[in-house]
């Protein structure tokens, strides 16, 4: 327990000494809000909570992906995790520090943006803080797990950056989260329906614009969770230090 | 004595070539262990199959009784490792990488005293970034033993380290001997192994060609004669490579080196010989082999070639 508690302490530590990754926690969000209100939004608060939406999947998606898959394949390649095979730490004791040191920072994160949302542009959160927080927690959980899937399965840094960018374009444009699903056509939307993140911004949207509570996202949370178990699996069984 | 390594027919290949070939070995509590070699002879892959890092082809290795590779997370509780390249997180504290790995284990020695002994009780609050080679090279050694380890594996310790840096890894090391601690390094440094190790084993293309106490190994390596002589007429090698005594001559100039087992028998049969030939010493020069001269002769290269 005490060993879970520092070994995210630690996590926590070098995401915050790292400038890059602050900015793309914080600033990067904030001034996607920004740019999609402006260009979409025109004002209306219903338009301007959808942004809010696709924002917070959009930062989970980047802070899993980038945050977790291609900083631990580039940490694993610099020799830095090798070091730890050799002690008895338990891999996913690391794997959870790791994983909660993403989570509090995306859930500051997070917190930031929906408070600039509140005082800038007026949305409410309608369905409650409650069920956006159990849909924040297991998206990011999910993501998470992704994350590391990424990072085992990339046998090198450069083919983490690879894989998660391919990954994560479908995940930003078929999802909702920046073009909304009506635009798209049908047999785009049959695709989409494959991908976790089309659910997550489904449940997110659920509960920020349109009011639903866990009650009425839970399809989506079950869904998210059969992935989460899938993605932690083969990341456990695939993770290695070096 | 009791065993702390044991290894039977050890043998690991890469593709076809073996890095490690049918090598068996005991290393006894509370020995000081090196294995010395040119680079490429095995060292490495040897030390990291008994830490569990590598699995073997073939042959058994037990180390503290357990297997390395079966019982690994068990093992690494009471086993202290320096690889030969470890990095660190860059943006930690000295104090934060110390106390975290102390963390791991299930007993840790005292961090503050551990930090002094290492002379980098004044470097905790520096992040790793700002390190030198040898304070990092220090700090990876210092968290070797930060379990209070019965084994110790030390790959290269004193690599890239200043004389200074040196000497403070070879207190540590002596430490290490006084607390009766079994302790194995490979190093590129002779003159580290003849002072630090009461055993020495040799490597070279995944074998050990020789194994015994630095002493030993090097009186029971040839000798060497060197001398002038005041006649050089009828005088060469060929006739002193047929004394009895003598393994090898070569003539320099005006100087003959002689290679031969027994200094005082060859120094009678070459007095004699003079005698016989009415030629005397212009100067005489004896000397033994250092361990340097062995690995030579062992392995017919340099150990940095």
């Amino acid at each position: 327990m005490k060993l879970l508690l520092s070994e995210t302490l630690i996590a926590l530590k070098l995401s915050l000494r790292d400038r890059q990754s602050l900015f793309w926690a914080f600033l990067f969000p904030l001034l996607l809000l920004v740019l999609f209100v402006s260009a979409f939004g025109g004002g209306n608060p219903r338009a301007a909570s959808g942004v809010l939406s696709g924002v917070i999947c959009i930062s989970i998606f980047t802070a899993t992906l980038f945050g977790i898959g291609i900083v631990i394949a580039s940490v694993r390649e610099e020799g830095i995790l090798r070091r730890y095979r050799i002690t008895p730490l338990p891999k996913w004791v690391f794997v959870f520090g790791t994983v909660m040191s993403r989570y509090i920072v995306l859930f500051l994160s997070t917190a930031v943006l929906i408070l600039a949302a509140e005082v800038f542009y007026h949305i409410e959160i309608v369905g409650g803080f409650f069920s956006l927080f159990v849909v924040f927690t297991v998206g990011t959980a999910s993501f998470s797990a992704l994350g590391f899937a990424v990072a085992s399965f990339a046998p090198t840094a450069q083919s983490a950056v690879w894989m998660a960018n391919v990954l994560l374009m479908p995940m930003i444009l078929l999802s909702g989260a920046t073009i909304p699903s009506y635009i798209l056509p049908v047999w785009v939307n049959n695709v989409a329906l494959g991908l976790p993140s089309t659910y997550l911004y489904d449940a997110v949207e659920e509960v920020i614009v349109f009011g639903g509570g866990v009650a009425s996202i839970w399809p989506d949370l079950a869904v998210l969770m059969v992935f989460l178990t899938v993605a932690a699996a083969l990341s456990v069984k695939l993770f290695r230090w070096e | 004595m009791a065993e702390a390594v044991s290894i039977k027919n050890l043998t690991k290949r890469y593709g076809e070539i073996p890095a490690v070939n049918d090598v068996s070995l005991s290393i006894f509590a509370g020995e000081i262990f090196g294995i010395l070699g040119p680079n490429g002879a095995g060292k490495t892959t040897m030390i990291e199959i008994m830490e569990g890092l590598r699995g073997q082809d073939s042959g058994e290795v037990s180390v503290l009784g357990m297997d390395p590779r079966k019982e690994r997370k068990k093992l690494n509780d009471v086993i202290g490792v320096q690889l030969q390249s470890t990095s660190f997180f860059r943006k930690l504290k000295v104090i934060e990488v110390v106390k975290q790995f102390a963390a791991y284990y299930s007993h840790h020695m005292d961090v503050d005293r551990l930090l002094e002994s290492f002379s980098l009780e004044k470097k905790i609050n520096n992040m790793i970034e700002d390190l030198s080679g040898g304070q990092r090279q220090r700090l990876t050694i210092l968290l070797s033993l930060i379990n209070d380890p019965k084994v110790i594996f030390l790959d290269e310790p004193t690599r890239d380290l200043d004389p200074r840096g040196r000497r403070q890894i070879w207190k540590v090391i002596e430490k290490a001997r006084e607390d009766n601690k079994t302790l194995i390094l490979t190093t590129h440094y002779i003159e580290e192994a003849e002072k630090l190790c009461d055993r020495v084993a040799i490597m070279d293309s995944g074998r050990i060609i020789a194994l015994d106490t630095p002493g030993n190994l090097v009186a029971s390596s040839n000798a060497q004669i060197r001398f002038g002589v005041a006649s050089k007429e009828n005088f060469d090698c060929v006739d002193l490579k047929k004394l009895s005594t003598v393994i090898d001559c070569v003539r320099k100039d005006v100087e003959y080196t002689l290679w031969v087992d027994n200094i005082e028998a060859a120094l009678v049969e070459l007095v004699k010989y003079l005698q016989e030939k009415n030629n005397t010493f212009s100067y005489l020069h004896v000397s033994r082999a250092t361990l340097e001269d062995v690995f030579i002769k062992m392995t017919g290269k340099g150990i940095d070639e």
